[in-house]
């Protein structure tokens, strides 16, 4: 029967097998090249705290696929190299590297690669990246992050401080997860909201996931309450999906007296944001207090 | 040999397309038709969400479901059963070279595919571009991954006329289909999520199944350039099982039945 093989049609299918192979792992092998000129993180903080921009931290590894996919869809694009270096202060750790890894798990509990993400300039992280799609997509999605930046909300030490000169009260918004970021975001972007808060208080975000924010918040814990979020330090989890806070959380509001004594909180739910009810539970909360 | 090939894939299709079959295709046609239709009737293209709307990640994602299960329903047994019923045995008391009748057997399958694929995706998508509002219909890009996933579905025929050459009826099928489950759900399941971080199951992962051509549609629909290295993977995972159904075709003996 082998009769009826014929040879030579067999080896040219077996060769042109045998070369694809040979050029598509040539280009498997090959590093994953950049324009982007990533950053130590170090380096990155200094210059988040000096020039107010965003960190984005890429985490790369030289056998994940998503990390490879990442370099070939995204980052050897011009248009994406162009605005992450404008506009963001781009990070890279590389997680092959022991140190870096460490270095990583230690600064943001983190040690996989399945996703980047994108830090504010006092290096909390304020959200997780995906980064299977486009460069079109992948570039609005950081658009949209950059809005992030709420102009004058500041971190609490500094509200505190300018309490003090004042006289003002403080008023801290406190993101338990990610998804609070993007509430606190819809908040405040609305005028009136703005204004009232502005104008009345010294205003600032933390966010209990990140442990130097907990650290300093953890004493405002209702011990009565067994889910507060500030009762025991949660990192971010390596995997958002198995995160129970993915949906459970809703971010707090805290108002403090100048020497940084509780006032008054309360959670924001859905109906915060709708027109008035900001104010009205803010006043509440207020006249509860006097 | 082209007049032997054209008559014995005159044969084939004959022998394919009964008339319950071509009901069949015409129904699952009106029906995507119809789906196709229920975005524009639903008011999708008036909401916030329709500014997010890519078309080719949708071909791209219909492709990846409607390729393989055309064939399930093409190849099933396309070398075992015609074993079985002694049809080579007809075919090769003629003085047939076994290569045609193989290439008969690919091009038949191709073709079948071929109609699988316009029948529910490129005509559900230009009826769908017809009723989107505002949704940019790059033919360019579409057609390019629509080349892709059609060179994968290729792929899986000529996978599954190798394993139809050793593997009795629909078995070929049902091999494959553990093979791309394993494929999907325990390899990208279990390794992406847990053990993700070890390079040599990173590297076993993306060579436990070929997929190169639909890795290249996925990454056309991302970045707008050729795919070079997923292509050449899949050129290799294609030539690589043609040559191997090539050598198990020429070995096959075709005075075997099926209830031996």
């Amino acid at each position: 029967m082998i009769k009826q093989l014929k040879a030579r049609n067999f080896l040219i299918i077996l060769s042109i097998s045998v070369i694809s192979f040979i050029i598509a792992f040539v280009f498997y092998v090959r590093e994953m090249k950049s324009d982007i000129e990533w950053l130590t993180f170090k380096k990155a903080q200094t210059e988040a705290s000096k020039t107010g921009k965003f960190i984005y931290v890429n985490i790369y590894s030289r056998w994940d696929a998503n990390s490879k996919m990442r370099y070939t869809t995204l980052f050897n694009n011009e248009q994406v190299t162009e605005y992450l270096q404008k506009e963001f202060i781009p990070v890279r750790f590389n997680l092959d590297d022991n140190n870096e890894k460490a270095a990583l798990l230690e600064d943001f509990g983190i040690s996989t690669s399945r996703f980047d993400f994108v830090a504010d300039n006092q290096s909390r992280i304020l959200s997780f990246v995906s980064t299977s799609t486009s460069y079109e997509n992948f570039i609005s999605m950081l658009e949209n992050l950059e809005k992030l930046k709420i102009n004058k909300l500041q971190i609490l030490e500094n509200a505190l401080s300018q309490s003090k000169q004042s006289g003002k009260n403080v008023m801290l918004l406190m993101s338990n997860y990610l998804n609070d970021n993007f509430f606190i975001h819809e908040l405040m972007l609305n005028d009136t909201n703005f204004k009232f808060a502005m104008d009345n208080y010294e205003v600032a975000v933390a966010m209990s996931y990140d442990k130097k924010d907990f650290e300093k918040l953890k004493f405002l814990a209702d011990p009565k309450n067994e889910n507060d979020p500030l009762k025991t330090y949660q990192p971010l989890s390596d995997n958002m999906f198995t995160d129970k806070r993915t949906f459970s959380t809703r971010p707090i509001l805290y108002i403090l007296s100048p020497k940084g004594e509780l006032v008054g909180k309360f959670v924001m739910e859905y109906d915060v944001l709708k027109p008035h009810v900001f104010i009205e539970k803010v006043e509440e909360i207020i006249k509860k207090s006097n | 040999m082209k007049t032997q090939l054209t008559a014995i894939l005159k044969a084939e299709f004959t022998r394919y397309f009964t008339l319950p079959k071509i009901i069949i295709l015409s129904v699952v046609t009106i029906l995507g038709v119809l789906v196709a239709m229920l975005p524009s009737w639903l008011g999708f293209f008036n909401s916030e969400a329709a500014g997010f709307f890519a078309l080719k990640d949708v071909f791209s994602g219909v492709l990846k479901f409607v390729v393989p299960f055309s064939i399930f329903f093409i190849t099933p047994g396309i070398i075992a059963n015609d074993v079985s019923n002694f049809w080579f045995r007809t075919v090769f008391s003629r003085p047939v070279e076994r290569q045609t009748v193989l290439a008969s057997k690919y091009i038949y399958a191709s073709l079948l595919l071929l109609l699988f694929t316009i029948a529910f995706c490129f005509i559900p998508l230009v009826v769908f571009s017809f009723t989107a509002k505002g949704i940019d219909f790059n033919l360019f890009a579409v057609m390019s991954i629509w080349f892709f996933a059609y060179l994968e579905g290729i792929l899986f025929i000529s996978i599954s006329i190798w394993f139809s050459c050793f593997l009795s009826k629909f078995f070929n099928v049902l091999l494959l289909a553990i093979w791309m489950f394993f494929d999907s759900a325990i390899i990208n399941g279990i390794l992406a999520n847990f053990l993700w971080d070890s390079p040599m199951l990173g590297v076993f992962n993306e060579f436990f199944f070929p997929n190169g051509f639909a890795n290249a549609a996925s990454f056309y629909s991302l970045k707008d350039s050729f795919p070079v290295e997923q292509f050449f993977w899949g050129i290799a995972a294609l030539t690589f099982f043609g040559a191997l159904s090539y050598l198990h075709f020429s070995l096959i003996n075709i005075d075997r039945s099926g209830n031996d």
